[in-house]
């Protein structure tokens, strides 16, 4: 059992290698859409959490046993982001910025990562209805932005508005003409 | 139900998936690093946590082994005589 101990981290060290080279670029993209960094420098928190993720995902890797270890590192994630996601409060300048830190997980595990209602409300330990409301909300909330800012709206707002002015369905005319919005809108960034 | 709720998710999908960030290449490195120290401070902590149960144990065995077990209090007084 000692000596197939070196052979056996070697094995190990290498499937984790690959298995970090093939979905290190979309967890990163997670990652950066939760911690709200925009995507065109370098995030480092977000490159923070991931690592944190994966070292932990690379602890339990003998343990996995058929288990994917992409969703065993999402997890991970999910689970530090929900933990530590008062720091996070601040925007950075992403995509995601004006959502709370729980509307963003919300948002990503549910129309990015793919992940069913009833498994993220698992996870985040909520119920299925608060994980529902949240994401509508969300998803309002990013529609109601999608157009360009208007210049009434003070850019320097640290905390995304409680409610957003048109959360029902009726949706503004403006949008529909509109065909291919831009992917990414980033709003400029304030530095407080 | 399906039909516009659907529109409007497709539409924010389309918002999250767009450029990707790019990694680091020293990523992969740095959580191996990370993660074979967590390894071995668990490896650590489960045997501290053995040693312990381990001396607990032959604690124990030592004392019943010496002192035997210990008989509980009478619960009625003796009997009071001659006086």
């Amino acid at each position: 059992m000692r000596e197939r101990r070196p052979a056996q981290e070697r094995r190990r060290a290498r499937e984790f290698t690959l298995f970090v080279a093939g979905a290190s670029g979309r967890l990163l993209h997670t990652a950066a859409l939760l911690t709200g960094e925009p995507v065109s420098r370098p995030a480092p928190a977000a490159e923070e959490l991931l690592t944190c993720a994966l070292s932990r995902t690379y602890a339990v890797w003998d343990r996995l046993r058929g288990d994917d270890p992409y969703e065993r590192a999402r997890r991970e994630m999910t689970l530090r982001f929900a933990r530590t996601a008062r720091r996070h409060r601040r925007p950075r300048g992403g995509l995601l910025d004006r959502l709370s830190p729980r509307e963003r997980l919300v948002l990503v595990l549910r129309l990015y990562e793919g992940v069913p209602e009833e498994q993220t409300a698992a996870q985040l330990g909520l119920p299925a209805e608060r994980v529902h409301a949240l994401c509508l909300h969300a998803i309002a909330e990013m529609r109601s932005h999608r157009p360009r800012p208007a210049p009434s709206r003070n850019p320097g707002g640290t905390q995304p508005p409680s409610a957003t002015p048109e959360p029902g369905p009726p949706q503004d005319p403006s949008a529909a003409p509109e065909p291919g919005p831009p992917p990414h809108s980033v709003p400029k960034s304030p530095a407080p | 139900m399906s039909g516009l709720p659907d529109r409007k998710e497709a539409e924010v999908r389309r918002m999250l998936a767009g450029p990707h960030p790019l990694v680091p290449p020293d990523l992969a490195d740095r959580a191996l690093t990370r993660g074979r120290r967590l390894l071995a401070h668990r490896r650590l902590l489960r045997r501290l946590g053995r040693l312990c149960a381990l001396l607990a144990l032959a604690a124990l065995a030592w004392a019943v082994l010496a002192h035997g077990l210990p008989t509980p209090p009478a619960r009625t007084t003796p009997p009071a005589e001659g006086w």
